[in-house]
């Protein structure tokens, strides 16, 4: 029992500040997809961090539920992506503005 | 604004090398593969980074003594988003970004990256500055089963957690009934929905080819005359 | 049975008619709506009934039974229950409301065949007799003026039924605006009462009330005056009385039932129930009974010059509400409510029987065009006739009996009120000779002299109705009929129930209706009951007897016919009756009508502009806000960020 829980946790906000940067930064909607996974990722390892911590079950219960919803939005994320790409020829979330004000 | 707390920051290394050098190889290969996510042109590089980030994190489970959740995540995410993620991109070919100069939210980009620094910059000094506790030690549970393992987690889940693990079921089936509608195109998804709204019994199958060949003789009668 | 079982169900009975025929819809076929509204009616007379014998048996001299629902209002110790108060006040009222209630519903199933909103109208009739009944049963003030309020509403939607006529819509309204003044004031009066005494049940507030105001103080006053107001506004009493004439728009059965025989008289319960309030105050015994006097007097001259034929008989019950109000301003409250019930009897019975004469002649209501009908109808001609001696007061028909007991009364009140009372006194026994002249004359014009052009028409069967000579069933169908006779039988032996000097049911029945100072002051006076009964006696018959005579020499032998014109003016004044209407047009709608045209004009130059700069600026802002919408998914990402940020920083501020 080396590694203190700090690391994970300071890994995590690394993790998810990268997934944030891929999710503002990148138009290509698969790798906006992309990036949200690695920012679920980095939520599940706090959670699984803290879970240990404590010894206690709950972390990782919630991280399952993650995994299962993170699983569905996949589904639907691409989707969406597919019915996309078939009214049009670029999957760049700056076309994809016609919700504007 | 704030003075950071230096002395909660524990980083006790002489106690098990071991531990620590394989915390931070499977660190760098997760913050690696998010980086090459994130930065790659091509997706199909992209979605191949990911599966390096996802294995990462699941030897870091294991690591904390978490093996049900270590074998889930390679499972759900290195087994099937990826490869789900591999699928689509290879259905849908290659589908480039758009010249930087030429999309709408141009002057995005620098605010963009200011952000997401002083995001990483906050989040590291949040964890810098938090007193977090020490480990605990690992107890079996009441039943007996070890920290981590698939019967301690399903005593969790399907006790207290029961409801959060019906309702997590339920947003399956939606999902799962959202990607075939999405999925569905031109005249096969008309067809496939109508089916799939109109499951009709037999009887109303009966009545609805009765009334369907009426309208059909009526309208023949309708042309003769 | 208990007592209180059949309360409710006499209660309850009219409003399961009117919920089933609602409820019907038009699958309910018009036979069974009137079978089924009928039936109802007739249920509660029953229980109406067995409440009498039940209470007939008990040996109980208490003061009624209180029956309690459920507690309807709860706030703090503040409580109103639903409760019902049966006592030989209310019993009284019970019969005569769905006694003749029935009567008169099943007249309607006669008179209203054909109209193809039958079903609703049956419906109205029921949602007034269960209204009515919450009126008089009700135990305490809350439910007083729900029933006060209900049987207002009836009222106008019954006035109002023919709603396709812009006259009977003005008419509903301005009856319902006019009760709407006297629920007011009795609201008032309520809220007055709880202020004094905390609470709202009958029994507890007349326990209370001598002790919380001073008797005949300023406060009694006031709270009597505002009850006031409710009752003359109900019982069309000066000066709240604008509306009954106008209200003859409604049906007919509509106006025997409504403006004749049951909610007019509303007041007069009102105020014989409470007369322990009123016990309070001698100034309003005084406001009562003078108010009942003029009222008399304002409509028996008014009848005089009134040509519709049910305008006549309006004007003539808002006179003899006149007289039930100066027998309960005199404290004879047994007195009031007997000629409640026999002016009930012989007033609805004129009402049927002008409705039938309505019927006939299709719908014509102008007596000037009327004339010689005897002939032609002799069987409605013998119950009008008997109606009219009832009216004027005529040994032996009921209204005799009742009538000059209040003349009785008022010549013996002047040992408690003095000079007014005596003043009434005079009043009424002139009010007295009038009524003998105007109810013959009406009788007269209608029935006796030479035929009219449209009443020779009838004669021929010539006067289509719905597409029938109106002739062809004899005078009237048969429900119409046999309601009238059964009412001219009430109206012949009605009275008989107080036989001055040998007996007087409703005085016995009533027990303790009189109010104590009335009673104390005629047993100080050592009054002898049946030397002045007689005298009161011929005095009445002798108005009566004056009266007939004076139509008979004008209107129906045409000995003195020169006397039909020969006061211009003052038949101008009566047609226009004292000229109230043109007063309050004047006074109130004139303004109103001026403040709503001021407001409306306000609102074209000030709100409207207003709204506009309104409207401008939020579609401004609008579009403002709209440009943050870039549908962007970046952008919102960003946004999303920022703030999750801000958040981050803020806590960790919060930390330091």
């Amino acid at each position: 029992m080396s590694v203190a829980v700090d690391w994970y946790v300071g890994l995590s906000a690394v993790l998810f500040s990268i997934g944030a940067a891929g999710v503002l930064l990148r138009r290509n909607a698969l790798v906006v997809l992309l990036s949200i996974e690695i920012m679920l990722n980095a939520g599940n390892l706090a959670l699984v961090a803290f879970s240990r911590t404590h010894a206690q079950h709950d972390g990782q219960v919630f991280a399952i539920v993650v995994m299962a919803i993170a699983a569905s939005e996949v589904v639907v994320g691409l989707g969406i992506v597919v019915a996309l790409s078939h009214m049009r020829r670029e999957l760049d979330t700056d076309e994809l503005a016609e919700l504007h004000g | 604004m704030t003075t950071f707390a230096a002395s909660s920051w524990n980083f006790d290394v002489p106690g098990a090398p071991v531990e620590v050098l394989l915390f931070a190889l499977f660190a760098a290969l997760a913050i690696f593969g998010a980086l090459r996510v994130v930065t790659a042109s091509d997706p199909f590089v992209s979605a191949l980074s990911l599966l390096f980030n996802f294995v990462s994190l699941g030897a870091l489970y294991l690591m904390l003594g978490q093996a049900f959740v270590a074998i889930s995540q390679i499972l759900v995410y290195a087994g099937a988003v990826v490869v789900l993620f591999l699928f689509v991109i290879a259905y849908l070919g290659d589908r480039r970004e758009l010249a930087a100069d030429a999309v709408r939210a141009r002057a995005l980009r620098p605010f963009a990256l200011l952000g997401v620094l002083a995001l990483m910059v906050t989040l590291v000094a949040v964890v810098i500055t938090a007193d977090f506790p020490k480990l605990a030690e690992l107890h079996d549970t009441a039943a007996g089963f070890g920290f981590g393992s698939p019967q301690a987690i399903g005593e969790t889940f399907l006790g207290t957690y029961v409801l959060a693990f019906e309702v997590t079921s339920l947003v399956l089936l939606v999902a799962a009934i959202g990607g075939i509608v999405l999925g569905l195109t031109g005249r096969a998804r008309h067809d496939r929905l109508r089916k799939l709204m109109q499951t009709r019994s037999a009887d109303q199958q009966k009545r609805l080819h009765e009334s369907e060949e009426r309208k059909l003789k009526s309208e023949r009668g309708v042309g003769t005359t | 049975m208990e007592l209180s079982t059949l309360a409710w169900i006499a209660y309850l009975a009219p409003l399961v008619g009117v919920l089933a025929i609602a409820l019907g819809g038009t699958r309910l076929g018009a036979r069974t709506a009137g079978i089924v509204s009928c039936l109802a009616i007739f249920v509660a007379f029953v229980a109406s009934i067995g409440a009498l014998l039940k209470w007939e048996s008990m040996d109980d001299e208490g003061h009624g039974v209180v029956t309690t629902a459920w507690t309807w209002l709860s706030a703090g110790t503040f409580r109103v229950p639903f409760e019902l108060l049966v006592d030989p006040l209310s019993i009284w009222m019970l019969l005569v409301v769905t006694g003749v209630g029935f009567l008169i519903h099943v007249y309607s199933v006669g008179y209203m065949a054909g109209d193809p909103q039958f079903n609703r109208f049956m419906a109205y009739l029921n949602l007034f007799v269960f209204s009515m009944l919450t009126l008089v049963l009700a135990g305490n003030f809350v439910l007083l003026l729900v029933g006060w309020g209900l049987v207002g509403m009836a009222s106008y939607l019954l006035i109002g039924f023919w709603h396709d006529r812009p006259s009977a819509v003005i008419a509903a309204k301005k009856a319902f605006i006019v009760n709407a003044i006297g629920d007011v004031t009795i609201m008032l009066a309520i809220f007055l009462i709880f202020r004094e005494t905390g609470v709202l049940s009958f029994g507890p507030v007349f326990e209370q009330l001598p002790g919380a105001v001073s008797t005949d103080g300023g406060k009694a006053f006031l709270i009597c005056l505002l009850l006031l107001g409710g009752a003359f506004a109900k019982s069309a009493q000066l000066p709240l009385h604008t509306w009954l004439p106008d209200a003859m728009e409604g049906p007919t059965p509509v106006s025997a039932l409504i403006h004749a025989a049951t909610m007019v008289t509303a007041g007069v319960y009102a105020v014989a129930r409470l007369h322990p309030v009123f016990d309070l105050s001698h100034q309003a015994q005084i406001l009562i009974f003078m108010t009942g006097g003029v009222t008399l007097l304002v409509a028996g001259f008014t009848a005089l010059a009134q040509t519709d034929i049910k305008r006549v008989i309006a004007y003539s019950t808002m006179s003899q509400i006149g007289y039930m109000f100066i027998a309960a301003g005199m404290g004879a409250y047994g007195a009031a409510m007997f000629h409640l019930a026999t002016h009930a009897f012989f007033k609805a019975l004129l009402f049927l029987g002008a409705g039938i004469v309505i019927h006939a002649l299709a719908d014509e209501q102008d007596i000037r065009t009327m004339g010689g009908l005897r002939k032609h109808m002799p069987k409605t001609y013998g119950l009008f006739l008997v109606a009219t001696l009832a009216l004027s007061g005529v040994i032996p028909f009921a209204g005799f009996f009742s009538k000059d007991e209040i003349l009785n009364f008022a010549l013996a009140g002047g040992e408690v009120y003095g000079a007014w009372a005596y003043a009434t006194y005079a009043m009424a026994v002139l009010g007295a000779i009038l009524t003998g002249i105007y109810s013959f004359r009406l009788l007269f014009l209608v029935f006796h002299g030479d035929e009219s052009e449209l009443v020779q028409q009838y004669g021929r069967g010539e006067v289509m109705h719905h597409g029938h000579a109106t002739n062809e069933h004899g005078e009237a169908p048969r429900t119409m009929f046999w309601p009238v006779a059964i009412l001219g039988l009430l109206t012949v032996v009605g009275g008989w129930i107080a036989i001055p000097g040998l007996f007087a049911v409703p005085h016995d029945f009533l027990h303790g209706a009189e109010a104590a100072p009335t009673r104390e002051a005629l047993e100080a006076a050592e009054f002898v009951p049946a030397e002045q009964w007689l005298l009161a006696l011929t005095v009445g018959l002798g108005c009566a007897v004056v009266g007939i005579g004076l139509a008979w020499m004008i209107w129906g032998s045409g000995a003195w016919s020169g006397m039909r014109s020969r006061f211009p003016r003052f038949e101008r004044v009566f047609q226009r009756a004292f000229g109230f209407d043109a007063a309050y047009d004047t006074v109130f709608v004139r303004p109103a009508q001026a403040i709503a045209e001021g407001v409306r004009s306000t609102d074209e130059v000030v709100t409207l502009p207003m709204l506009e700069e309104i409207e401008i600026a939020t579609r401004d802002s609008g579009r403002g806000f709209g440009r943050m919408q870039t549908g962007l998914v970046r952008t919102y990402a960003f946004a999303t960020a920022i703030g999750m940020l801000a958040i981050i920083v803020a806590f960790l501020w919060i930390e330091a």
